[in-house]
């Protein structure tokens, strides 16, 4: 889901389009009400996220600005002051949903999924291939039911060779998306990094269980994720 | 002459609301900091670092919006 962030606080606006990518949206952030209003005009998102207190045009104002314009974007609403009616004044506006802080980011997500749930968007909190289930929020992973413990890392490779499946995913990308050092750089981390997965994603298997290889090596390319052989009972 | 200002309790109230506000910010940026943190935290001795940490910040925030709840309840009951 497209998302924008619209936060005065630098700390709080950057970390919440980090947990907003790492969940998979596609997520921008921008630090005042002009800005807000510049980028919605150019970039329509699903969600915008924003706050109340913004300098050079507030909040409230940007609702009432984007009321007037034709949208099916869906608002949640965030404010540090414990205010009803600034609140009835949002929803009002158009706010599908009003945060107050502080707040979880882990129910910010819930309610931004609550939304586009009603919008009959469907943001996956799994990601599922085969018997290969990864719940991209808790970062757990499972194979055929057994769990599989990743480090940070190497889930965030496999998440991003599972959303790529059948794609070759060249060395320098991974590099450059994941480790973010450039292509040039001499270093083998991706293909240790490869092989401690492989030896996780097998060692999760049964005795008796079919061990083909998710992860397959492209000769001179890369590495690609592939569907697995289903298991022999 | 200076005039003297004369702080009613509204104004210190208003005054209090107005940093509680301010304290909202920090908190919010610091519970996520956290929460995105356990998701991303590879070793064991990191996740209970984090949680213990968590947990304090908890605490804070309880108290933090109790402290709102009655600076509300106090503006309120003064423009009453």
């Amino acid at each position: 889901m497209k998302v924008l962030v619209v936060e005065d606080d630098r700390a709080l606006g950057s970390f919440i389009r980090k947990g907003l990518t790492m969940q998979g949206h596609d997520a921008e952030w921008v630090s005042d009400g002009e800005a807000a209003l510049e980028r919605l005009r150019l970039r329509e998102p699903e969600l915008l996220i924003l706050d109340l207190t913004l300098p050079k045009k507030d909040g409230v104002e940007v609702l009432a600005e984007i009321q007037t314009w034709p949208t099916a974007m869906s608002i949640v609403v965030l404010t540090g002051r414990n205010n009803v009616e600034e609140r009835i004044r949002c929803l009002n506006l158009g706010a599908d949903d009003c945060l107050l802080k502080p707040f979880s980011f882990h129910e910010l997500t819930a309610r931004c999924n609550a939304i586009a749930r009603r919008r009959g968007t469907t943001i996956a909190a799994t990601l599922s291939h085969g018997p290969l289930v990864m719940d991209l929020l808790s970062r757990k992973v499972w194979r055929d039911g057994h769990p599989i413990e990743l480090t940070g890392k190497e889930f965030a490779l496999l998440e991003y060779m599972v959303r790529r499946q059948g794609e070759c995913c060249s060395r320098e990308d991974l590099l450059r998306d994941l480790w973010q050092v450039k292509a040039e750089a001499v270093t083998n981390v991706v293909d240790v990094y490869v092989n401690y997965l492989r030896k996780k994603l097998i060692g999760a298997m049964p005795e008796g269980g079919v061990n083909a290889p998710l992860i397959q090596t492209v000769r001179g390319a890369g590495y690609r994720f592939a569907m697995l052989q289903q298991n022999v009972a | 002459m200076n005039p003297i200002r004369v702080e009613s309790a509204e104004d210190r109230f208003a005054c209090v609301e107005k940093e509680l506000h301010h304290l909202a910010q920090p908190l919010s940026s610091l519970q996520c900091r956290l929460e995105i943190g356990l998701l991303l935290a590879v070793d064991a001795a990191t996740r209970e670092t984090l949680q213990e940490s968590m947990a304090e910040l908890k605490r804070v925030i309880a108290a933090f919006s109790r402290v709102r709840e009655v600076a509300a309840s106090a503006l309120q009951s003064r423009s009453a």
